[in-house]
Order: structure tokens, then C-alpha cells, then sequence
């Protein structure tokens, strides 16, 4: 039997040497700086919550998750990865923890374009620099952005077609669910994206509608636990005809 | 030595295979002949575990394949609708499947040289011509050093010299006693390559022929004789 470890080296060979991979990894630098400016800008916002913008790496997470299982289904590569490995729940195992690597990597990229900015952006304005809740909060948006990875390619595992897997996760988190964030607080909170915002330390104070996230504790098991759920389901579901 | 027994598959209403049952010895390459849509492609994938057979068993020296400690060192498959990864390098594939497999990684250059591909090894697969992505097929089937292979269609967008040369490369692969079994709807094409030819057509086996000059006529005899 081949080793676990290998299985997940060849993974991430793999993901390292696409190049979408590199662009996806741009993006969610992008998307950070974006955000952290536009929650210092925008509103007058908790520093921790200025900080919890390290987060916002998780929908390239997602998506970066997705490609690596999906892209393996849409040039039918997969066939290769089950002649060599024919417990096929294996190669799904080493897929999702080498994404939970990947995501982990991403998450810490996506703090370290985060932070920096965050202190320029905040010593412009009067208030505090740092709190004592920032660097739990960064820690939960590290964990998460690696979660979300892991998350995306247990989905793209269960759908296989990539771009309805794409477009289910898309539409799904930044849509649907988050509509139930915003609108309707006590629904949306237990959702995986409300579970796993509140694990990166991010208050709704600025909403129009009042209601709290969870606490960042909860919203990381609730948010871990979808993710195991859904790894779980996606390693159940290769029994079907590779033709 | 491939042993099939009793195999059946549907998909649907669709027969694809049905209560097939043969075997391939070693030292010698089989033939696998018939129509498109025989069910060549589903008995080689059921045989390598990529597809789940209703009925019957797909036997490698007595053991299904996906039961086979460490496959790709026992059996080398080239199959007709594989891909690859057009963004990534040939070499990058081998080197992966390697590592996954815990094969060296000095193979690597050893299958590219062997099959003629080490020019193009550091190039996207994209950027790659049938043929070739053929011998990079190969070249992955070869990695493991395998005594039994299984081939569907590998002369598909090889030239006239890419032909010769596998022709050339199973016939040696078997004379050390290795077991070769290739399918093609071709007939001229196996009847150069093969030693035997099983005949299938509609999902059943029709006919098991030497392959020689005669093999046409009594291609076609069995053919129209089955139906
Ligand atoms: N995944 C599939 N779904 C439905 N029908 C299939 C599938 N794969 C093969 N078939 C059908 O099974 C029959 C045998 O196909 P195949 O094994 O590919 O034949 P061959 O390789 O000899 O051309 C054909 O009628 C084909 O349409
Ligand atoms: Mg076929």
C-alpha cells in the first residue's frame, strides 16, 4: 500500500505546478487588501474585525479547493490516480488533506498582506493600532482559510462537474448563505459561512440588522464540523463507473 | 495472465458486455478485435477496476486489481480516453505518478528515452499531438516495470513509424514472457501485432483466431455467423 504521505506530496506537486493555482493565490492577496482598506474606510469598525479581513482569502480558498478535485474529473486524470491507487476513498483522503495544506498556505499569505496594511490604514486614523483579540482572530482566519480549501474540494468530490461545482459554491456562500447572515441573523449564523466568519473574530456591529454570530469559539467547531461532515460524504462517493 | 470469467455489464438498457469469459496467457500478445461499440474499452476497464462488472470476475495472476498490492508494478494500462493535465509537463505527470506509486524517480528518464519522448518531457501536454500524448501513455503504463499490459487503442494517432515501433515493442515485451493484451477495432492493425485475436462483438466472444493472413476471412465468417 502506498504511503498517505506520498499520495499527498504528489497533491501538492500538482497544485504548485498549475499556474492557475499562482493567479488564485494573487487574487486572494487582492481580495484582502480590498477589503481590509474598505473596512477601515467605509466604517468605523472594532480593530479586530479590521484584522479579521485576513479572511477574506476563503472564497480563492474554496475555489483552489475545488479546481484540485474537480480539474482531476474534467481532464480525466483521475483515471491515473485510481490505477494507482484503487481504494479510490485514498486518493480522496490525500486530495483533501493536501487542500487543508494548500488552504493553510493561502491563509497565511492572505495575514501577511493583511496585517501590514491594516496597521498603515489604522495609524491614519485616530484610533488604536492592535487589541488583544487580534491575534486569536488572525489564527481563526488562517484556520478557516484552510478549512474553506478543504471545503471546496470535498463539494467539487460530491458534484464533479467543475464548473457547477464552482457555481454552486459561489452562488451558495456568497449569495444565499450570506443573505441569511445579513437578513436573518438567527438562521445565518449557524450556516457554514456565518459559522466560519465568526471564527475569524469579525462582530456585525455595523449591520443594519441587529443579531450576533456566534461566539468565535463556536463558529470554528460549527464551521470544522461541515467540513468534516462534507470530507466524510465526499470520501463516500467514489464508487461510481470511471468510463 | 488475465483471466476473465463470465463478465457482464450494462449501462441501462445498453449490453455492453455480456458473459464474457477468455483469458491471455503470457509470453505472447492477444489481440482484442471488434466493432466500435463491442465492448472492448468497458472489459479492459472492468479488468483494471475502473469499472464496477454486474456479474463475473476480472482476474490478474488470481487476483481483481484493485485487490493487487501496489498495481502499477503488476499491470501497465494504457487506456483510450485517459488524459492529461494539458497545463502541466510530461515529466511532471511521471514524476507524480511515482511518487504516488513509490516508484524511483530515475524511471522517469528511463520510460521517456524508452518510448522517445525526452525531447518533448519538459513541454505542456497541451501543446502535445496525439501521438505523442500516446507514447506519454505508454511511458506512464511503463513506469512500474509490469509484467502484464493492457492496451485500448494504443496505435490511435500514432504514425506508420509510431506503429512499427509498438509493433515492435509488445512483440518484445512479450518474448521475455510477458503477458500483452491490445484491443483495436482495427483489423489489419492487429493482424501485424498480434499473436491471437479474440473476436467480440455486441458485448459477447465470437471468435478466438491465430492472427495470420487468413485472419480477415475469418474475422468476417465469425462476425456474420454470431449475429
Ligand atoms: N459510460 C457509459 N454509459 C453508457 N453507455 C456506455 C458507457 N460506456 C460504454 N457504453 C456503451 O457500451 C457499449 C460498449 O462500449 P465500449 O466498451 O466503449 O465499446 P468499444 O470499446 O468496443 O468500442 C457501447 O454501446 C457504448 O455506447
Ligand atoms: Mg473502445
Amino acid at each position: 500500500m502506498n504511503k498517505l504521505s506520498a499520495l499527498v506530496t504528489a497533491e501538492l506537486r500538482k497544485v504548485v505546478a498549475t499556474r492557475s493555482t499562482w493567479l488564485l493565490v494573487a487574487l486572494a492577496g487582492v481580495c484582502c487588501a480590498a477589503f481590509v482598506t474598505l473596512e477601515v474606510v467605509l466604517y468605523d469598525v472594532a480593530v479586530v474585525s479590521v484584522y479579521s479581513m485576513a479572511g477574506q482569502g476563503y472564497v480563492v480558498a474554496m475555489i483552489v479547493g475545488i479546481l484540485v478535485v474537480a480539474g482531476e474529473y474534467r481532464h480525466r486524470t483521475m483515471t491515473w490516480a485510481f490505477l494507482v491507487t484503487p481504494r479510490r476513498s485514498r486518493v480522496i483522503t490525500a486530495k483533501l488533506l493536501a487542500c487543508g495544506v494548500v488552504g493553510l498556505a493561502i491563509g497565511v499569505l492572505a495575514a501577511a498582506v493583511t496585517v501590514p496594511l491594516a496597521l498603515i490604514l489604522l495609524s491614519m486614523e485616530d484610533g488604536p493600532l492592535f487589541a488583544p483579540g487580534v491575534p486569536l482572530a488572525l489564527l481563526g482566519t488562517i484556520g478557516g482559510t484552510g478549512l474553506w480549501c478543504v471545503f471546496g474540494a470535498s463539494v467539487a468530490a460530491l458534484v464533479r462537474n467543475q464548473t457547477a461545482a464552482v457555481a454552486v459554491a459561489l452562488v451558495w456562500t456568497l449569495y444565499a448563505e450570506w443573505f441569511l447572515v445579513m437578513l436573518v441573523p438567527a438562521v445565518g449564523r449557524w450556516a457554514p459561512s456565518g459559522a466560519a466568519r465568526a471564527a475569524t473574530g469579525w462582530t456585525r456591529a455595523e449591520l443594519p440588522v441587529p443579531g450576533e454570530l456566534l461566539p468565535m469559539w463556536a463558529g470554528a467547531v460549527v464551521f470544522l464540523a461541515y467540513t468534516v461532515v462534507l470530507a466524510a460524504l465526499a470520501r463516500t462517493t467514489t464508487r461510481r463507473d470511471v468510463t | 495472465m488475465i483471466s476473465v470469467t463470465a463478465l457482464s455489464k450494462s449501462f441501462g438498457s445498453v449490453r455492453a458486455v455480456h458473459d464474457l469469459t477468455f483469458e491471455v496467457a503470457p509470453g505472447t500478445v492477444t489481440g482484442f478485435l471488434g466493432p466500435n461499440g463491442a465492448g472492448k474499452t468497458t472489459t479492459l476497464r472492468m479488468i483494471l477496476g475502473l469499472v464496477r462488472p454486474d456479474a463475473g470476475t476480472a482476474l490478474i495472476g488470481g487476483t481483481r486489481y484493485t485487490d493487487l498490492e501496489s498495481p502499477v508494478t503488476k499491470v501497465g494500462a494504457v487506456l483510450e480516453s485517459t488524459a492529461f493535465h494539458p497545463g502541466r509537463t510530461g515529466r511532471l505527470h511521471l514524476e507524480t505518478l511515482c511518487l504516488a506509486a513509490g516508484i524511483p524517480d530515475r524511471r522517469v528518464g528511463e520510460v521517456l528515452t524508452e518510448v522517445d519522448l525526452l525531447a518533448a518531457a519538459d513541454r505542456r501536454v497541451g501543446g502535445y499531438s496525439l501521438g505523442m500524448r500516446q507514447r506519454l501513455a505508454l511511458a506512464s503504463a511503463l513506469l512500474g516495470d509490469p509484467a502484464v499490459l493492457v492496451l485500448d487503442e494504443p496505435a490511435n494517432g500514432l504514425d506508420p513509424e509510431g506503429i512499427h515501433w509498438l509493433r515492435g515493442y509488445l512483440r518484445a515485451h512479450a518474448t521475455t514472457g510477458r503477458t500483452v493484451l491490445v484491443s483495436s477495432h482495427t483489423l489489419t492493425e492487429l493482424s501485424l501485432m498480434a499473436d491471437d485475436v479474440l473476436v467480440v462483438s455486441e458485448g459477447r466472444l465470437v471468435a478466438e483466431l491465430p492472427a495470420g493472413p487468413d485472419l480477415e476471412d475469418e474475422y468476417l465468417t465469425a462476425i456474420r455467423s454470431s449475429r
